[in-house]
């Protein structure tokens, strides 16, 4: 009888557990398991070669829509600048970080008025920082992959900003980061051609911000 | 060098202005970030007609329409077409009372512009510096190149505090050509 009431403890305890364990992973994650295996060592969205890229980009934000084009520049002295403005040459922002990653420098060369109010400064920055960091994977990210290792995922173990990179042929095409702060944004690269992403979409619900960027040129 | 006595080149530029029932031209905009070293070039050709009809057409690096007419402001981004009041938006309107102030050297006597005038062998050039803070804060002048010989405006180069400035030169200019209601389309 003991073993009987035993056996169904352990089984619930396993279906919580379950439970537990398939409702914590977001969506994006969710068709992948743990794999301990995988030997990404770093992974980056601007190749350690890159200097700059021009988008013709779509900035919307809270219902207001701009467009216009993104310079994105590494300088000499490694500050990664990204500079939009209109198409008859207004600028509307130009934004610059040094050391991007956990501890980043950000400075606010110019910001027009009218955007330099409440979060969207700190959407903008936090997210141009995660697009700009090359993170070294270690014992601070977990490894998974899915069905067949075609795509795989790591993400960032036990931090209030959490961070998930998805990859395939460690080329990174989703990023994924939540912080208390600034609510969840998700970022989609695609078609890399010389080490540089073609396709840039920002997308951060919270603020209602949503930055569209194709390439225009490569150098 | 600066003019200090401007009353018969202000004559001029006011004449002509007034002469002026459009403009036909092709223009070359270059978008100077001096801290970054780099310049943006653009390609495309510009229509205006008195009063306040503007249509600005990209053609290089992409397509991209711009006509402000009957008090609206219409875009046409690779197809894609909006519009809007031009007086819901301050910031619109702004932008386009400097562009038509400066394309038809229609400035003189402008309450929103202190000016100044300089020249060199080539052009007489007139500094637009603005009063009301919205423009000022987009914008530390706007400096207008004029032929000495005609007084057509050349160039037009938009300065942004700091150093970085926007440069059109017009060319292939025509003046009170034959430019319809039709012209401004967006389409």
């Amino acid at each position: 009888m003991n073993s009987l009431k035993l056996t169904k403890l352990n089984l619930l305890l396993a279906g919580i557990i379950a439970f537990s364990l398939i409702s914590c992973s977001p969506s994006y994650i969710q068709n992948f398991t743990k794999n301990e295996n995988l030997n990404i060592k770093s992974l980056n969205v601007f190749y350690h070669t890159f200097t700059k890229a021009v988008y013709k980009t779509t900035l919307k934000v809270m219902g207001r829509e701009m467009s216009g084009i993104l310079l994105i520049k590494k300088t000499n002295n490694q500050e990664f600048r990204f500079v939009f403005m209109s198409e008859i040459g207004l600028k509307y922002f130009d934004l610059g970080i040094t050391n991007p990653g956990k501890n980043p420098d950000y400075k606010n060369y110019y910001l027009m008025s009218v955007f330099n109010r409440g979060e969207f400064k700190k959407v903008l920055f936090d997210n141009f920082n995660t697009l700009s960091t090359e993170i070294e994977i270690d014992s601070n990210f977990t490894s998974y992959s899915n069905l067949g290792n075609k795509s795989l995922a790591v993400r960032e173990n036990n931090t209030k900003e959490k961070t998930t990179y998805l990859t395939i042929n460690e080329t990174v095409e989703n990023i994924y980061w939540k912080s208390p702060y600034a609510g969840k944004s998700n970022i989609s690269i695609s078609k890399y051609e010389n080490n540089i992403p073609q396709n840039i979409e920002i997308n951060n619900k919270k603020y209602g911000v949503k930055i569209i960027c194709k390439q225009l040129e490569k150098k | 060098v600066k003019i200090e006595n401007v009353i018969d080149l202000n004559n001029a530029i006011k004449e002509n202005s007034e002469k002026v029932f459009s403009i036909k031209s092709d223009f070359i905009q270059q978008k100077n970030l001096s801290m970054l070293e780099e310049t943006l070039e653009s390609t495309g050709n510009f229509l205006y007609k008195k009063e306040n009809m503007v249509k600005w057409h990209y053609s290089s690096p992409f397509e991209y329409t711009i006509v402000v007419a009957n008090g609206k402001f219409q875009i046409n981004n690779e197809g894609k077409i909006s519009e809007f009041d031009l007086n819901s938006n301050e910031m619109f309107r702004q932008i386009n009372s400097m562009i038509v102030t400066a394309i038809s050297g229609n400035f003189i006597n402008n309450p929103n512009f202190k000016v100044e005038f300089y020249e060199n062998n080539e052009f007489y050039k007139a500094k637009l510096i603005p009063k009301e803070t919205v423009v000022a804060d987009m914008l530390s002048a706007i400096s207008i190149f004029f032929d000495k010989d005609n007084f057509n405006v050349q160039k037009v180069k938009f300065l942004e505090p700091g150093e970085d400035f926007t440069l059109i030169t017009f060319i292939n200019r025509k003046q009170n050509t034959d430019v319809k209601l039709k012209d401004f389309n967006i389409n």
